[in-house]
């Protein structure tokens, strides 16, 4: 058994690229639970722990945390010689850009301030109406056939919504037996308390959404998903364990409940038509600014100037599965289940050149801190660094360990991609 | 208040459709052998669990059993009374023969599944089943040497979808890793502490996890975790093949648990055959022949690498989970069955192409659909109508289904699809 394990990193040629560029793409750090607990409460048979930041809001941990992720980036990147510490001239290199809410933008200043601590950087975002790389279709860009969009999604459940009852059961079983405290196993199943609503036996549906919620409604999947999501977020802020999920939930039960909130994700953003229509801008973006770092030559549809070495872009798990699943990325990290999008957690794309060839490869990552990396608060440093799950890109990458993809073939493999008429070509 | 009105709000979007004015031409039923022993002896299957695995009904290894022969001829009984509906088939089994293409996977289940949906579908006829006792090209194309397999590359594809880290999978599935435990070596699930591993057995959830250069059946090799898909495999055909609830599992898995329990399994067939490199490599062949034996039928003309002829009215091939789901992920199919998790490939389940024709415009369109025996179905030998239906999944086709009810696409972008999907250096144009 042993024997058989030689690691796929064995006699392979010494990576000789150095990295030109790097482009992160950030889910905003931990956050409050997005609605009100007067509306979650409902939902509960115990109150939700009351919350010091606005609802929605990026919390003073989770500025913590991007601070030390930042720290980990400039480590990192001087290191690959991207950045030279010197601050305020490396910040002419960098560009932020934050999806225009206030846990995004707060997400993308702590990092910024982290990234460059001696530099005044600006954070780039969109002062009114929707910023269209991160919802193309509320900005008009992109639209949105949302009886198509519905298709799509009953297309890949058998056109029975209600079976999320049977094939995610445990989940929903785990979901119902927290919200209304009582041991997972209990039989008979204990009745909803008086008053509250039970959010597992709401109808599940996959129906035509609209503008500004979700393009398609789940019905009771995704009642159940916005009741539990809370609960890594109050494990990752560093609640006291008897706050997080009422004391029910490890670590590993959070995680099983989590996995609702990657079906939500994977219908929502990662249905192949709805894939295309909301997240094409956001790889057009990418894909044009790292060709025009590697040409040095302004690029119409890309993100700042050729020579701009950093492009960190800060949105939400939306953006950030989207743009995975376009691509067709996958992950794993430990403590999460596949492809979670962890607070802070991002796609990093590096475009690398081999000092031999000349040539420029892109080589993706998904870098996040783990669960218990977010929780205790742990200080990254190039030898304690966040999780890095290297990425396949299929099409695209060679079979060698860091999975380099040529330029010119992720270039090919995007526009294969992304929907043309989804695209603007505005900076 | 918002979510009280969720009720309210579910209109099928079903409603408002146009009536279909579509006559089907063509039907490719690609489905799964039916239920079977297990591929592993019970003389290794033993080291893994406290108690002895049950025998079924009939010896060996990997074949029908007979309880599974009849569930599928169930099922082709279905199929027979769909297709006259449709008036694909008169009824008329002996001339209906003549337009019915079978071909199977050479394993004699696979064979044996042909001849008992046949005898469902057909049953006064002498139906034909092609197959062939080396590597068929359609459902083993690397074996048969038509599709090359670049053994790094397939170890990159998969670990690059599980951050290089295939150990982390042990901790992502925990709540199954415990259940498999706890079946295994029978006990309550959630025991704590954790109970020892019995003397003189092997706990294969304490095996590590890897991913190395597979080999012919599967592409890569996940280790620890694929002798726990060899361990689960036996419990959903012990339900399936209706053996005593005590016998299931050791009499402590029901369906429930079983579908929870085959995550793990079903990884296993997700990271070996819908990985994109390796479902192009794998299963390329086949959706080109798919694809090719549609076109013939529409154009009524012989076309290179299609099956069967153009008159052909029914394609049936039977083949194995693996040739299902790798084909699926090649087109980006999915579906959900009460009672399995999301894109089984179940017992006797099949993906199915309908070829349809406007009958106002003429245009050919394309209806996918996934049908299977839902567990009970199976367990209970229900027979299946057309008013007991088994379970019927429609199926979108990502960039060609259209938004209708029936995820209709339109003949020349299922085409496009497909050539897009496909790798032209891993196809034949035989027959």
């Amino acid at each position: 058994m042993i024997a058989c394990c030689v690691p796929v990193l064995a006699a392979q040629p010494a990576d000789d690229t150095q990295l030109r560029q790097v482009i992160i793409v950030s889910r905003h750090g931990v956050r409050t639970p997005l609605q009100p607990n007067s509306a979650l409460d409902v939902f509960s048979a115990a109150p939700y722990p009351e919350l010091t930041d606005p609802v929605s809001y990026l919390t003073a941990n989770g500025t913590r945390l991007e601070t030390m992720l930042g720290t980990y980036y400039r480590l990192w990147l001087k290191r690959e010689g991207l950045l030279t510490g010197q601050d305020s001239s490396d910040a002419a290199f960098v560009y932020f850009r934050a999806l225009n809410l206030e846990r995004t933008v707060a997400t993308a200043q702590a990092f910024a301030a982290a990234l460059l601590p001696s530099a005044a950087v600006n954070v780039d975002f969109q002062r009114t109406g929707s910023d269209p790389l991160f919802d193309p279709v509320g900005a008009g860009i992109s639209p949105m056939d949302y009886q198509k969009a519905a298709a799509a999604v009953s297309g890949r459940i058998g056109n029975d919504p209600q079976a999320f009852a049977s094939g995610w059961a445990s989940e929903l079983s785990l979901a119902r037996a927290t919200l209304f405290q009582y041991p997972a196993s209990r039989i008979p199943l204990p009745a909803t308390p008086a008053g509250k609503i039970d959010a597992t036996a709401l109808p599940m549906t996959a129906t035509a959404g609209d503008p500004g919620n979700w393009p398609v409604v789940l019905g009771g999947l995704s009642a159940t998903e916005n009741a539990v999501s809370p609960f890594f977020m109050q494990y990752a802020d560093g609640l006291p364990a008897s706050a997080v999920a009422w004391g029910q939930l490890s670590l590993a039960g959070i995680g099983q409940t989590m996995r609702l909130t990657t079906l939500v994700l994977d219908l929502e953003c990662r249905t192949p038509y709805l894939d295309r229509v909301q997240s094409s801008n956001l790889a057009s973006h990418v894909v044009r600014s790292i060709a025009q770092a590697a040409t040095g030559t302004a690029t119409a549809g890309s993100l700042a100037s050729p020579s701009t070495r950093v492009i960190v872009l800060v949105a939400s798990d939306v953006n950030v599965a989207g743009l995975a699943g376009l691509f067709h990325l996958n992950w794993l990290v430990p403590g999460y289940p596949a492809d979670f999008c962890a607070p802070g957690g991002a796609l990093v794309f590096e475009l690398r050149q081999s000092q031999r060839t000349g040539e420029f490869v892109v080589r993706a990552s998904y870098v996040a801190q783990t669960p218990d990396q977010l929780r205790n608060r742990s200080a990254m440093t190039l030898d304690k660094p966040p999780a890095t799950a290297p990425l396949f890109i299929p099409g695209c990458s060679t079979g060698d360990p860091t999975f380099d993809c040529p330029l010119a073939d992720f270039v090919r493999v995007a526009n294969g991609a992304m929907d043309p008429s989804s695209a603007d070509l505005v900076h | 208040m918002k979510m009280l009105l969720v009720a309210a709000c579910c209109v099928p979007f079903l409603a408002g459709q146009p009536a279909d004015d579509t006559q089907l031409r063509q039907v490719i039923i690609f489905g799964r052998h039916a239920v079977r022993t297990p591929n592993a002896a019970n003389a290794i299957l033993n080291n893994f669990s406290a108690l002895p695995y049950p025998n079924f009904a009939v010896p060996g290894l990997a074949v029908i059993t007979p309880n599974g022969q009849k569930n599928e001829t169930i099922l082709g009984a279905y199929f027979r009374l769909w297709l006259t509906q449709e008036r694909l088939l008169t009824g008329r089994d002996a001339a209906d023969n003549a337009s019915v293409y079978f071909r199977a996977d050479g394993a004699p289940l696979i064979v044996d599944t042909a001849q008992a949906f046949a005898a469902g579908m057909l049953p006064s006829a002498a139906a034909a089943i092609h197959s062939t006792t080396s590597s068929d090209p359609l459902f083993h194309p690397v074996d048969a040497g038509v599709a090359q397999l670049d053994e790094p590359m397939a170890v990159a594809a998969v670990n690059g979808r599980l951050g290089g880290n295939p150990q982390a999978l042990a901790t992502a599935y925990a709540p199954e890793m415990a259940l498999v435990r706890s079946v295994l070596f029978n006990y309550p699930p959630g025991t704590t502490p954790v109970p020892a591993t019995p003397a003189g057995k092997i706990d294969l959830t304490a095996a590590p996890f890897t991913v190395t250069a597979g080999s012919s059946a599967l592409p890569v090799n996940l280790g620890g975790l694929q002798n726990i898909a060899i361990a689960l495999d036996p419990f959903i055909m012990e339900y399936t093949d209706g053996m005593a609830a005590s016998d299931v599992g050791w009499g402590q898995l029901n369906a429930a648990a079983i579908s929870q329990i085959d995550r793990l399994y079903d990884r296993v067939l997700d990271l070996e055959f819908r990985t994109p490199y390796l479902a192009r490599v794998q299963n390329s062949n086949l959706a080109s022949h798919i694809v090719r034996s549609m076109v013939q039928a529409a154009t009524g003309s012989p076309v290179t690498g299609a099956l069967g002829a153009p008159s052909d009215k029914a394609i049936v091939l039977t083949a194995s989970n693996f040739n299902i789901t790798g084909l699926a992920g090649l087109l980006g199919l999915e579906w959900l069955v009460p009672g399995y998790q999301a894109d089984v490939a179940a017992p006797g389940g099949a993906l199915v192409f309908e070829l349809r024709q406007s009958q106002t415009t003429g245009e050919f369109i394309v209806r996918t659909v996934y049908i299977t025996q839902t567990m009970d179905q199976l367990r209970n030998r229900t027979p299946l109508t057309l008013t007991s239906p088994p379970a019927v999944a429609p199926v979108f086709v990502p960039g060609c289904s259209t938004g209708n009810a029936t995820f209709d696409c339109p003949l020349e972008a299922f085409v496009e699809v497909v050539t897009g999907a496909i790798d032209p250096r891993s196809i034949d144009l035989n027959q």
